[in-house]
């Protein structure tokens, strides 16, 4: 039984270890984000909010073109993942890294994890509906897809992105 | 089973009701590994007895011994998310710790299948533990001769 567990266990701590592995230069900055996350000091909810409009307001006023404004984003998170991991090490390389803040980011990339199975499993579930009963699947994509299709029309939809990234801070709080 | 109606009394009708199962026999033996309480995620083993369809909405629900109906859970996970497969027989799906009752007592597992829309699968009673790191947050109030008080919340 010992056996099973170390099985299991290493599946899970594995892919676990893995994240751990690949996020390394990143971890002073998950651990910071995650800070600011947790609205551990009560002036993080208003910059957070601060910040969050004025990127959405820069993206409103430069009004770039889908293609364009999809390769910049993504210009942007490369040139981030090329960039953070050293200037990390410059910018929190004095600092130690403590058994805490170890424990902590392993629980963050744990959470990753999990999610990942999460996610995995509803797309799973999603396409498995369209096998086993096909008419509960076809009204609820339908339905679904028309409602999100309707709202789209209404709704100014950079404002509607805006508020989808606002309020999704209140869940990641009300949750811990 | 006897009931007994009427609209009328002393008129009375005697009616039998006879539940039948949906599954004569357990299709999928379960197991709680290990000891469970709600500071640590928790493992659940399970072996299919027999062929039966499964699908990747089965459930594995934890109940309190005792329970009356299939929703009435105390949480549940999905078996296929969270699966290891050990070996070819035995599979083992882990339960998140955020689900799992913080005052612990006897609970039992059930594997529910979707496609046969019932429970195919019943562990032993086993004890969830009391979380310690509630314990130690002074979160249960206690009972001290017969009256409930809140831990820590009284100075002398």
């Amino acid at each position: 039984m010992a056996e099973s567990d170390n099985k299991s266990a290493n599946v899970l701590a594995q892919e676990t270890a893995q994240l751990e592995e690949q996020l390394q230069g990143w971890r002073e900055v998950i651990l910071a984000g995650d800070r600011v996350l947790r609205w551990e000091k009560p002036w993080f909810p208003g910059a957070l909010i601060g910040a969050t409009t004025v990127v959405f307001l820069l993206i409103y006023y430069l009004d770039p073109s889908v293609l364009t404004g999809l390769s910049c984003t993504v210009m942007l998170l490369c040139l981030a993942d090329y960039f953070v991991p050293t200037l990390a090490l410059k910018v929190f390389g004095s600092n130690k890294w403590t058994t805490e803040q170890q424990q902590r980011f392993h629980e963050i990339c744990n959470n990753l994890v999990k999610s990942e199975r999460r996610v995995v499993g509803w797309w799973k579930r999603l396409c498995s509906l369209k096998e086993e009963k096909p008419k509960v699947y076809f009204a609820s994509v339908i339905s679904g897809l028309l409602a999100v299709a309707w709202i789209g029309q209404q709704v100014h939809n950079l404002f509607l992105t805006y508020l989808i990234g606002e309020f999704d801070f209140v869940p990641t709080v009300t949750l811990r | 089973m006897e009931y007994s109606i009427s609209d009328h009394k002393p008129v009375i009708g005697i009616f039998t009701l006879e539940l039948t199962k949906m599954q004569q026999t357990a299709l999928v033996s379960l197991r709680a590994e290990g000891d469970w309480s709600a500071d640590i995620d928790s493992m659940v083993l399970y072996q299919p007895l027999q062929l039966f369809p499964s699908s990747t909405w089965d459930w594995i629900g934890l109940y309190k011994v005792g329970f009356s109906s299939v929703s009435d859970y105390i949480t549940y996970t999905w078996v296929k998310d969270d699966e290891v497969v050990f070996n070819d027989e035995v599979m083992q799906v882990f339960m998140s710790k955020e689900g799992i009752p913080v005052r612990g007592g006897e609970c039992v597992l059930c594997y529910y299948s979707s496609n046969l829309r019932c429970i195919i699968g019943l562990s032993e009673p086993f004890k969830v533990q009391e979380s310690k790191v509630a314990v130690a947050e002074g979160l249960f109030p206690e009972r001290i001769n017969g009256l409930d008080k809140i831990a820590g919340s009284e100075e002398f």
